[in-house]
């Protein structure tokens, strides 16, 4: 019995702390305005490095995404890193996987990473499982290593158990780099069939970042294969063409809790919007800190605009999602539901404020990406990048709908309540 | 002694949580399961829970140092302190195919010293070599380990089972 009383105690304790650490409170936002620090200045005090960059060309489909991963695999010499929060074995992925295989076989050095969440993705609308990519890619004779693999020993380790590579990044050749939230699994590149979910890679050209982000595939490869590699071996080129137009890009990898990240980036929308923000993200799981990030963006005048996405694949992760609606509306949000007319689910992850600054990549406005999500992002601060946002979630609100205060109210349930608390940590 | 134990372990593992990611890995836990065929120490089996250190982790044949406690069915409780070393890592081997994940074939062979903590007494040496030790980066897997084991008390020698080991880093 007091064993099972300590343990309870712990547990308490250590849930407790998670949520204290989600906390964010309007007056520590005042306090960060009071400092008068530009947007580069708060990067730095943040220690988010940048670095400069071309443009980014963005691909908009998971099947666009696809298309142009079959190009780059085409086209590449020396070697491809990929990293992946979701790689399976599918019809869909296949041609992906063969490519990297053939170009592996002609001497181009593969490496790929994929989280250990990829065991448990279901076939949409079902409760099938659906094969990880792991033992296909080695058949293969690819590079794989796995992340944090779900295993009985972590069990007794939950934050460990927790901790998820949610980064989606290509690097190809030191020269491209490509980063946001498209994943090598059947929903993200072929759900529905030729589109795949309405989402988004930025892809650029910066040495400074290139060389970073194959430091931290490196880093991580090394911690989950016993084949290791080294930074060094990977060239990446040197000078952007004087010709590009280019621009300054803020690269941000975010763990926890070492490089917690996230939570500075949410800051900094909420505290540099003076007029519009945009937050664009399929499901929402809201919890009073973010909440408050939002709210402290409203009462100084600013229009808050979140776009949330019908057509998800799973039933559970949208009834947890609508729980969170009304704490928005109430909020003083506009809450925008995406209906995409092919049925498509919008699994972007792009926040815009005051069209001028940007962040697209992994993190979703969540407490999972402020804590146990690694993520990966890229921030502009660019009216050029902001204008070009700007007309594409124009483009998306062309298939959307304001939710109503009645609407939301309906979605409140106890079933709703439970999934949504669970999400907090799951989803 | 065995509830102390186990909330020591809880303790430690609550601990723990708070210092994840590093890289490379330079520590975690180790457990194993032994058995002795040795006077000074009890023959039923041996579960022991260490912490390990890597203190070199960038060198590809770091040692590694454990220390902890081995617990055995009737209550007897002994500390032990020690030291393994990769012999060699062949990243192509034939039991590739046994595991999910990529692996390296990685025999060890280990030192270490057993107190035996009810009678506050050094009473073994133990030389371990673990021919089936399969490395995965974050964790390390061995079975069928053969300890000689050096009887402090009888100044003879004895042998002994690692069934199996396994090394989880963490941080």
């Amino acid at each position: 019995m007091n064993s099972k009383r300590t343990l309870l105690f712990i547990a308490t304790i250590f849930l407790f702390s998670l949520l204290i650490l989600s906390c964010s409170t309007t007056a520590r936002l005042e306090k960060l305005a009071s400092e008068s620090w530009d947007f580069t200045e708060f990067m730095d005090q943040h220690e988010i490095p940048s670095f400069s960059s071309t443009l980014p060309v963005y691909y908009n489909t998971g099947a666009e995404w696809n298309a142009r991963t079959l190009e780059l695999i085409e086209q590449a010499q020396d070697y491809i890193l990929v990293c992946t929060f979701l790689g399976v074995e599918h019809i869909s992925t296949e041609p992906v996987w063969q490519a990297l295989a053939k170009k592996a076989a002609e001497g181009v050095r593969v490496y790929i990473l994929i989280d250990s969440s990829s065991n448990f993705q279901l076939i949409p609308f079902t409760d099938e499982f659906i094969q990880a990519a792991y033992m296909r890619l080695r058949e293969l004779g690819l590079e794989v290593a796995e992340y944090n693999s779900l295993s009985l020993s972590n069990l007794f380790f939950p934050v460990h158990l927790f901790d998820r590579n949610h980064q989606k990044y290509w690097v190809v050749d030191g020269e491209i780099l490509a980063v946001g939230g498209i994943n090598i699994n059947h929903t993200s590149i072929a759900w529905p069939p030729g589109i795949g979910n309405i989402d988004s890679m930025a892809e650029v050209f910066s040495p400074g970042a290139l060389q970073a982000v194959v430091n931290i595939f490196v880093d991580i490869w090394n911690n989950y294969s016993p084949n290791h590699l080294k930074a060094t071996d990977f060239e990446v080129k040197d000078s952007i063409p004087l010709t590009a137009d280019t621009t300054e890009l803020w690269l941000l990898d975010h763990y926890w809790p070492t490089q917690s990240k996230v939570s500075a980036m949410f800051d900094a929308l909420s505290l540099y919007a003076q007029d519009e923000l945009w937050l664009i993200q399929g499901y929402t799981y809201i919890t009073p800190a973010l909440l408050d990030r939002l709210k402290y963006a409203i009462e100084r005048g600013v229009t808050v605009n979140v776009m949330l996405s019908e057509y998800s694949t799973q039933a559970k992760y949208e009834i947890a999602s609508r729980y969170g609606i009304l704490d928005l509306i109430d909020a003083g949000v506009n809450v925008y539901m995406y209906t995409s007319p092919e049925g498509a689910f919008l699994h972007l992850k792009l926040m815009v404020s005051d069209g001028k600054l940007v962040t697209i990549g992994s993190a979703n406005y969540n407490f999972r990406s402020q804590t146990l999500s690694r993520e990966l992002n890229f921030i502009f601060e660019d009216e050029r990048i902001g204008s070009t946002a700007l007309d594409y979630i124009e483009e998306l609100l062309q298939h959307c709908r304001l939710v109503t205060r009645e609407e939301a109210e309906s979605y409140r349930s106890f079933k709703s309540w439970f999934f949504n608390v669970l999400m907090q940590v799951w989803g | 002694m065995r509830k102390k134990m186990i909330i020591i372990l809880l303790f430690l593992s609550m601990v723990t949580q708070g210092i994840l990611f590093a890289a490379p890995w330079w520590g975690g836990y180790r457990v194993a399961f032994d058995g002795y065929a040795v006077d000074a120490i009890a023959t039923s089996e041996h579960l022991s829970f260490d912490l390990n250190i890597t203190p070199f982790p960038n060198l590809s044949y770091s040692p590694s140092v454990q220390a902890g406690l081995a617990m055995s069915a009737g209550e007897h409780l002994l500390a032990t302190l020690g030291a393994d070393i990769p012999l060699f890592k062949l990243h192509t081997h034939p039991f590739q195919s046994f595991f999910r994940r990529t692996s390296a074939y990685t025999p060890t062979l280990g030192l270490a010293t057993i107190f035996d903590l009810n009678t506050e007494e050094l009473v073994a040496a133990v030389l371990t070599l673990q021919p089936l030790m399969f490395d995965f980066s974050d964790k390390q897997v061995g079975i069928l380990g053969f300890h000689a084991v050096w009887d402090i008390k009888t100044e003879s020698w004895g042998w002994g089972l690692r069934l199996f080991e396994i090394s989880h880093y963490l941080w």
